[in-house]
């Protein structure tokens, strides 16, 4: 599913900085990983490469067996939106759009009608049991009812993966472990997730946990 | 293009700001306020200006003589003379292009006595063909006519001023009698003149004409002309002819050809022309500094639109990252600038096309006499036409802001986070 091998990246603000030195990194489809590590380990790096938002030097990434290599920003932008749902700290959601209009929001980029593109929406916000709340605003809503809406969003265009960045972050405990409990749920219906956070608490919620050290892959546990 | 969504989006983004999107809306609606008003001013003023010499054939030139300023044949410098009357048959005849020519001659200022009244006023002598090279409106009676020439006739035709004083209003004067030069004339006709921007030796509503034949009998200078009048065929210019007239008329009065000064002409089509590029050289200004104007509106409409794209930064991040393609957000960013340019381009031409309509219905209606304005209106094709220019100003406003915006790639919604 996802295939990465000896991926180096550096960035050049100033000072040269080698972030991803050579790592390599498989997870198959159905897994529910958790990627954590120090800052500046390069985890983030790493989740923008394997979210097509950020490019890498050298090396080979294969999602789900097509090459995500110098792809132009139309491609990319097409790619990210049938193979990639991200879910992220702090939401994400567009303020001036309802529940329903932001997990839409995916189907429209991909050109679906409005009709068909609010009925597919609503399924999920059903399956979030956010269906009462599918009219309001997000700024009408609690940290995890945006969370599972943003959730939701990910999960419309049926991607590959979810890419979650620090999904509890933003949340209380108590909401923390109902947004992962969702997560474990979508998993267990057969999507891929991949989760960067700095929670042992979270990441023991996953299958496995894989630990970025300097650039490379420190530790693989499997729960 | 038609999708409901990006519509909404545009709707939410303009009202989320509403003093900012209205102040900037300010400056296309009065970039395109101030260039319909002008070019309706403009308009007006050349109409003004044409209706007031409209009428006047346009296509003609007036000769008349000075002392010689040249010694020629063995005439002495500083000689005077007259043209005569058979100069115009011989004009006529020789310069095949000439449609008409006008003789005429000035009358000198005298007192006009209708029984117990009397004025002052001044005389010209005319002939019928005066009536159409600066047609008259004839308020009561007729023109000077060919007979009233040929058998020098004591009749005139009296302006509509001089009616007015020495008449009571709504009285009907034809056939009754004035005494001027001593004689009296009997009254064909009152006249007021239709071309008002033009004059040839004072008002026609202020003098009172009579046939050139007899004004010659009174002056007592034999068949002697003071101007004349020559209008050229349609198809000729008369700059054309005036050279061709001049110089057989020099010939014919042994005056060197050289003598510029001895027989002058008003070249009447070289004026209207010079009227015509002056209204072009005020619409060509009036273009250039409403067009300056709206300049300056999209450069305001543009700057708000890069605001809104900074302050959107991370939305515009968070759609690129669920998969929103670069045109999709160009297509996005043009629409905002163009909405607001369009709503508030045709507000400012709605605005400027009800400002002059009420200035012409109130202002101008109202006003008597002396107009030199008249219809301030913006044709169709110029309202057109400035519709056109606002939608390329809205699409022009919007591409740096859409660059800018492209320049968001989907990694900056999510940096801040880590």
């Amino acid at each position: 599913m996802i295939h990465l091998t000896d991926i180096n990246k550096t960035y050049y603000n100033g000072a040269a900085l080698h972030v991803l030195k050579g790592l390599n990194l498989q997870i198959d489809k159905g897994e529910f990983v958790a990627i954590m590590g120090s800052s500046g380990s390069g985890k983030s790096t790493l989740l923008n490469i394997v979210g097509i938002l950020d490019d890498y030097d050298s090396g080979s990434y294969y999602l789900n067996g097509k090459l995500i290599k110098d792809l132009s920003e139309k491609n990319s932008a097409v790619y990210r939106n049938n193979m990639i749902g991200f879910v992220f700290q702090s939401f994400n959601l567009i303020t001036f759009k309802t529940a329903l209009e932001n997990v839409a929001l995916p189907l429209y980029y991909q050109g679906v009608r409005r009709n068909k593109r609010n009925k597919i929406a609503m399924e999920y916000l059903d399956r979030m049991g956010l269906t009462e709340w599918a009219d309001h605003l997000p700024s009408e809503l609690s940290g995890g009812q945006k969370q599972r809406i943003a959730i939701a969003r990910a999960l419309v265009t049926n991607p590959q993966v979810i890419l979650a960045d620090e999904p509890t972050g933003a949340l209380d405990s108590q909401t923390s472990i109902e947004v992962m409990e969702i997560l474990q749920q979508v998993n267990r219906e057969g999507m891929t997730i991949v989760m960067v956070t700095h929670d042992p608490e979270m990441a023991a919620m996953s299958h496995k946990i894989i630990k970025i050290r300097d650039g490379v892959i420190g530790s693989i546990e499997h729960q | 293009m038609f999708d409901l969504d990006s519509w909404q989006e545009i709707w939410v983004t303009i009202t989320r700001n509403k003093r900012r999107s209205l102040l900037t809306a300010f400056g296309i609606f009065w970039g395109i306020f101030m260039l319909v008003v002008m070019l309706g001013a403009g308009n007006g003023l050349s109409e003004g200006v044409a209706s007031d010499i409209q009428g006047f054939s346009e296509n003609s030139a007036l000769f008349f003589t000075n002392n010689t300023s040249e010694p020629y044949k063995g005439f002495r410098k500083g000689r005077y003379w007259n043209m005569q009357e058979e100069d115009l048959d011989i004009l006529e005849a020789q310069i095949k292009d000439i449609k008409y020519t006008v003789p005429f001659l000035m009358g000198q200022n005298v007192t006009v006595v209708y029984r117990d009244k009397s004025t002052s006023c001044n005389t010209k002598g005319n002939s019928p063909l005066y009536n159409q090279m600066m047609p008259q409106h004839m308020i009561y009676g007729r023109y000077i006519n060919h007979m009233d020439v040929q058998d020098r006739r004591k009749v005139c035709v009296v302006g509509r001023r001089v009616y007015e004083e020495l008449f009571r209003a709504g009285e009907d004067p034809i056939g009754t009698y004035l005494k001027l030069y001593n004689i009296n004339f009997q009254i064909i006709g009152v006249s007021e003149p239709s071309v008002r921007g033009v004059n040839i030796n004072g008002r026609d509503d202020e003098v009172i004409s009579i046939p050139y034949s007899v004004m010659q009998q009174i002056q007592n200078s034999g068949t002697i002309i003071h101007l004349i009048g020559v209008v050229a065929n349609e198809n000729v210019s008369m700059s054309v002819l005036e050279p061709q007239v001049e110089a057989l008329l020099k010939a014919r009065h042994n005056i060197a050809p050289t003598d510029d000064f001895a027989l002058e002409s008003i070249n009447v089509e070289r004026i209207f022309k010079q009227f015509e590029m002056l209204f072009t050289g005020i619409s060509v200004l009036i273009w250039i500094v409403g067009l300056g104007t709206l300049l300056a509106g999209v450069v305001g409409v543009s700057n708000i639109i890069m605001v809104t794209v900074r302050e959107r930064t991370k939305e515009i991040g968070v759609r690129r990252a669920i998969g929103a393609k670069p045109a999709s957000i160009i297509f996005q960013i043009i629409k905002e600038s163009t909405v607001l340019t369009v709503a508030a381009g045709f507000l400012g031409l709605a605005f400027g096309v009800l400002v002059l309509d009420l200035a012409d219905k109130f202002l101008l209606q109202n006003m008597t006499g002396e107009v030199f304005f008249k219809n301030p209106q913006i044709n169709f094709t110029v309202a057109l036409s400035a519709a056109a220019i606002i939608l390329l100003c809205g699409v022009l406003a919007g591409i740096l802001p859409a660059y800018r915006a492209l320049q968001i790639k989907a990694i900056d919604a999510i940096r801040e986070e880590n």
